[in-house]
């Protein structure tokens, strides 16, 4: 590289220090360290509302293996996280291929549109979803009992079937907008042309997405799922504390709101950070997986 | 294809997206009505439109829960917080990408995979640390927290967009004269906008809403930000039932994001756009 | 051009942490008057004098009164009020960095007596209260209707405000449709199949989202069933005590309420203001919560409704009906910097005087026994027959926690009963899964 070239040692470093460090340094103070902090918290019982702490090794981890709410928590975390990829990919999928790919005269006005739920906070977004699902006035039942389907009416979120599946459409309704426009990009980055030659092949719009479209936004699509899997494992838990607070009897419990439980409820601020160390190594693991299982050859074009 | 056809896909294309709108938009909407109607009416006739137009609960959510303190927090939480961030991540994204050194792999994949870390784990830890740097109960405090948790993600969006910079162009500068300083300031930033753009979106967003640490750093009415601000009312119309007062404050908090998105949303969607090519 | 850019993004960061330096959080809002050495001298009270309390369905108005008539005997004070909804996680972080207020309420989401005796943050008070006395002399701890809470014989909290917890109706509403109001478990079933197969509603609403029904329902039959050894026991989760044969007789009487489909099954995916607000729509007939409803609901209450109040019946015919009251305490932090501020305020506060005003600014009794509302009109009819009723000790009996139940071992218990009222589980399991969460309770909490 010529910068280097031109420069000494000792100015690039230099430089390199300029860039570096003080981002490290502070990442250091105010993100590992107190991370950190919580893997070490992890082995003392203490509630995290008074200054006692008592050193007990792994005992909170044990405490994990034992939990009848943990391995239901990691279900409805991949619950969630199925379905709302499942339901956002789909969407978002379709909504960008329909938007870029159609001359639809107002897609300006869509893509304006869809992205509002994404500039809503999450906690207006869980009590809004609250009041559409209230048993009693809330919308969907109403709607039901309007179309005369009043057998279909439940208490949603009060059901213990159907709390985690209700909890997945506001979440789905939040994400649509940012990842249709990040395949919106990945489409318009593929060449004119080869939609034309494929159009005077003859090639049918379905044809087209299925050996165009989609392999050459094979690479936003999968940022995008990796990015909704982290977001989900990591940052599901407030539209969860929100809505329902994990109840009715822990049905809608992920790892994150019964970690928040845990710490900020239940006065088990140890027992939560071993639960914080579970929610890391799950989300590592998954990423993993996720890398392992979604790799296909770069297509070039 | 024959226009007629086509006319008749593109008419049958938007029903979902029609559809789309409405649960979008409608949901909103009512979030606008309830904030006008009488704590009855809500309950009365929830999906119903007001009977007369009641500005009282906004007067209440704004003059009683001190909604105008938080919305200029919230700015500035989020003003500060977006700005550091970026002071922080783009020298290193800059440095990561382009200048070679011992480590810069290893440099990356550590900040990729804190990408990964529950934030919550830190929250107590950080609560000690603020305190030992008087930093609680300070909106400056939050905003720095908030940047740097956030440097992982931009560092991850800025390097690829970096990496996509032509080197000739930054080859050439330094042949004019210009130190790395200068190329990093003059050269690299500017050719990197886009992705400034749409990292800068992307955590305000995230910084506008975020609500827990807000709510455990922040002690005060006077400090708090929007977020919690919400969550107070909404706690409060839990025990005043003062649900109207609770939709004006949320109206309150979603308009003036979204006519600043709408205002916007043509550079904000190109970033975004452009910002999916790279990323 | 390199010093001034790297001057630019230096300056940035460095403007952004000296900005967090600079104006430190807390408050100072206080001006922190210096103590006179006279007033001190005379035993006067001075400096800061920082209190918490929770603000909930009760209002704040009962407080704002006692803070100014304190303010007003003891001018050389500079009290910081810390107040609202939220205030115990706001204030959280105060404690657990040592720098606790002087005085707290503990009430609310997010407080614990139990939890803050634990981690050692409350001052020992068991000496000190016995020397609190009423305004004619009475000793306060013979005049409680509830008992402090007791730690290993001592006590840290001295409970303030009584959330009498029982079952609310709507007295006119009841006779226009021809309702009997039950006396005991018996009758009330017999209530609510009327109510059911008459009115089409399912009787009886509660919080789902919130311990509630085991507070105002189980618990109360828990309590007539087996007196306070068996309470006892329950919230220390003595071996065997969950699945012991008066709470599974209590627990088959919830299970039957469930099968005749007299609790809502909408009552999960409520809290408490949403089943009161239902209640007060006459969507549902009965619901159990604490004294606050009326007050809370003070809005919303339509024209003509008539609050009645009863124990919840959950009790045998013949027995008189059990009350468990939920107490809010006053306590003072063991760190607290102005602890004989704080200790003066309470002496002033537990006074008949105090009491009397409660019902009227709070809708709420304090702890105090004989205090006569009779002359008070702006006092509620219910309040004072409530009034009446537990000063009555034949139709009533008290009986009293050792101490709060830890959250540990309540919100398990309650998801099960979660569980049991919406019919996903019998009985029988809900005294094994009870059981086994005590079991976890023991082991974790060693």
């Amino acid at each position: 590289m010529i910068a280097s070239m031109v420069q000494s040692k000792a100015q690039r470093a230099k430089f390199l220090a300029f860039c570096l460090l003080p981002t490290m340094i502070l990442f250091a103070v105010f993100s590992v360290y107190p991370l950190i902090s919580g893997l070490y918290y992890s082995l003392f019982k203490w509630s995290g509302s008074g200054a006692k702490k008592t050193f007990i090794g792994l005992g909170n981890y044990a405490r994990l293996l034992e939990d009848p709410v943990i391995p239901k928590a990691i279900g409805h975390d991949y619950f969630l996280v199925f379905f709302k990829v499942l339901g956002i990919m789909v969407l978002a999928t379709f909504f960008a291929v329909v938007l870029t790919q159609f001359r639809i005269k107002e897609s300006g006005f869509y893509r304006v549109v869809f992205f509002f739920p994404n500039i809503m906070s999450v906690v207006v977004i869980g009590i809004l979803w609250t009041f559409i699902y209230n048993p009693d006035m809330g919308l969907v039942n109403s709607g039901l009992r309007a179309i005369g389907l009043d057998g279909w009416t439940r208490p949603w979120l009060g059901s213990l079937t159907w709390a985690l599946p209700s909890i997945v459409l506001p979440a789905v309704w939040a994400g649509i907008g940012l990842f249709m426009l990040m395949i919106m990009g990945g489409i318009s980055g593929i060449p004119a042309s080869i939609f034309e030659a494929a159009d005077v092949d003859g090639a049918t719009k379905w044809e087209q997405f299925w050996k165009i479209t989609l392999p050459l936004v094979w690479a936003q699509l999968k940022a995008s799922i990796i990015y909704i899997v982290i977001t989900t494992l990591n940052g599901s838990f407030v539209i969860v504390q929100i809505m329902t607070e994990g109840g009715p009897n822990n049905a809608t419990h992920v790892m994150g709101s019964y970690l928040y439980q845990q710490a900020f409820v239940n006065y088990n601020f140890g027992y939560a950070a071993a639960i914080g160390v579970l929610i890391l190594a799950l989300s590592l693991a998954t990423v993993l997986c996720l890398q392992l299982f979604l790799k296909r050859e770069k297509i070039q074009y | 294809m024959k226009p007629m056809r086509q006319f008749a896909i593109g008419s049958a294309l938007r029903i979902p997206l029609l559809l789309w709108t409405i649960a979008v938009i409608f949901p909103i909407v009512w979030v606008l009505l309830s904030a006008l109607k009488s704590n009855a009416e809500i309950f009365a006739s929830p999906w119903g439109l007001p009977q007369v137009f009641n500005f009282a609960n906004f007067a209440k959510a704004w003059s009683s829960y001190h909604i105008g303190q938080s919305f200029v927090n919230s700015i500035v939480v989020t003003a500060v917080g977006t700005v550091l961030n970026l002071a922080m991540a783009i020298p290193s994204a800059y440095a990561i990408e382009r200048v070679p050194f011992r480590g810069s792999a290893l440099l990356h994949n550590v900040y990729l995979s804190a990408m990964m870390i529950p934030m919550v784990l830190g929250w107590i830890p950080l609560f000690f640390l603020l305190m030992k740097f008087q930093m609680l109960n300070n909106l400056f405090g939050l905003a720095v927290v908030y940047a740097v948790s956030r440097v992982p993600f931009s560092i991850f969006i800025l390097a690829s967009f970096i990496g996509s910079i032509p080197k000739e162009l930054e080859e050439s500068a330094t042949m004019d004269g210009l130190s790395p300083y200068g190329v990093l300031l003059r050269i690299v930033t500017p050719l990197a906008m886009t992705g400034i753009v749409t990292v800068t979106i992307m955590n305000g967003i995230q910084f506008w809403n975020e609500y827990f640490m807000a709510l455990i750093f922040m002690q005060d009415q006077a400090k708090y930000t929007l977020g919690v601000a919400m969550d107070f009312l909404n706690k409060k119309a839990q025990y005043e039932n003062a649900w109207g007062v609770l939709f004006a404050g949320l109206s309150v908090s979603m308009i003036p994001v979204m006519l600043v998105y709408g205002f916007f949303q043509r550079h904000i969607v190109r970033g975004m756009i452009e910002g999916a090519v790279k990323g | 051009m390199k010093r001034q850019l790297k001057g630019l993004v230096a300056a940035a960061i460095i403007a952004g942490l000296m900005a967090g330096c600079g104006s430190t959080g807390q408050q100072e809002t206080g001006k922190a008057a210096d103590k006179p050495a006279e007033a001190a001298a005379k035993g006067k009270l001075s400096g800061k004098f920082e209190i918490q309390y929770f603000v909930g369905g009760y209002g704040d108005k009962w407080w704002k009164q006692a803070i100014s008539d304190f303010k007003a005997a003891n001018t050389g004070l500079d009290i910081v009020e810390y107040a609202g909804p939220n205030v115990n996680t706001e204030m959280k972080t105060r404690w657990i960095s040592n720098t606790p207020p002087d005085l707290v309420y503990i009430a609310g989401a997010g407080s614990s007596e139990a939890q803050m005796v634990a981690d050692d943050q409350l001052m020992d008070l068991t000496e000190w209260a016995r020397t609190l006395k009423l305004e004619d002399g009475t000793p306060l701890l013979s005049s409680f209707f509830v008992k402090p809470g007791e730690y290993n014989g001592k006590m840290y909290a001295l409970p303030l405000v009584l959330d009498a917890w029982g079952t609310w109706y709507d007295r006119s509403w009841m006779k226009q449709n021809g309702y009997k109001v039950p006396s005991d478990f018996n009758t009330w079933l017999d209530t609510m199949k009327d109510v059911k197969e008459k009115g089409g509603i399912a009787p009886l609403v509660t919080d789902g989202k919130h311990p509630y029904p085991l507070r105002g329902l189980l618990m109360p039959g828990f309590a007539a069933e087996g007196g306070e050894k068996l309470i006892a026991d329950l919230v220390d989760a003595k071996e065997g005590a969950w699945k012991s044969e008066p709470v599974l007789k209590v627990v088959k009487k919830v299970e039957q309420m469930q099968k005749a489909g007299y609790i809502d099954p909408g009552f999960a995916a409520l809290n408490h203001t949403q089943s009161q607000m239902n209640f007060l729509l006459h969507k549902n007939a009965f619901i159990p919560v604490g004294f606050w409803l009326p007050f809370e609901m003070q809005k919303d209450v339509p024209q003509g409704f008539d609050f009645g109040f009863i124990p919840t019946p959950m009790q045998d015919p013949g027995k008189p009906f059990a009350m468990l009251p939920q107490i809010s305490p006053l306590a003072i932090a063991k760190k607290a910097k102005n602890p004989e501020a704080a200790k003066a305020f309470i002496d002033f506060v537990f006074k008949r005087k105090y009491a009397e005003l409660s019902p009227e600014l709070q809708g709420a009794m304090l702890n105090i026994k004989g205090v006569n509302l009779d002359n008070n009109p702006k006092i509620p009819p219910y309040l004072k027959e409530v009034n009446a009723l537990v000063n009555d000790k034949s139709k009533v009996t008290f009986y009293s926690l050792p101490h709060p139940m830890s959250a540990d071992l309540e919100k398990p218990v309650f998801d099960q009963l979660v569980s049991l009222m919406l019919g996903q589980i019998t009985a029988e399991e809900f005294v094994q899964r009870a059981e086994k969460a005590a079991a976890d309770f023991r082991k974790n909490s060693k």
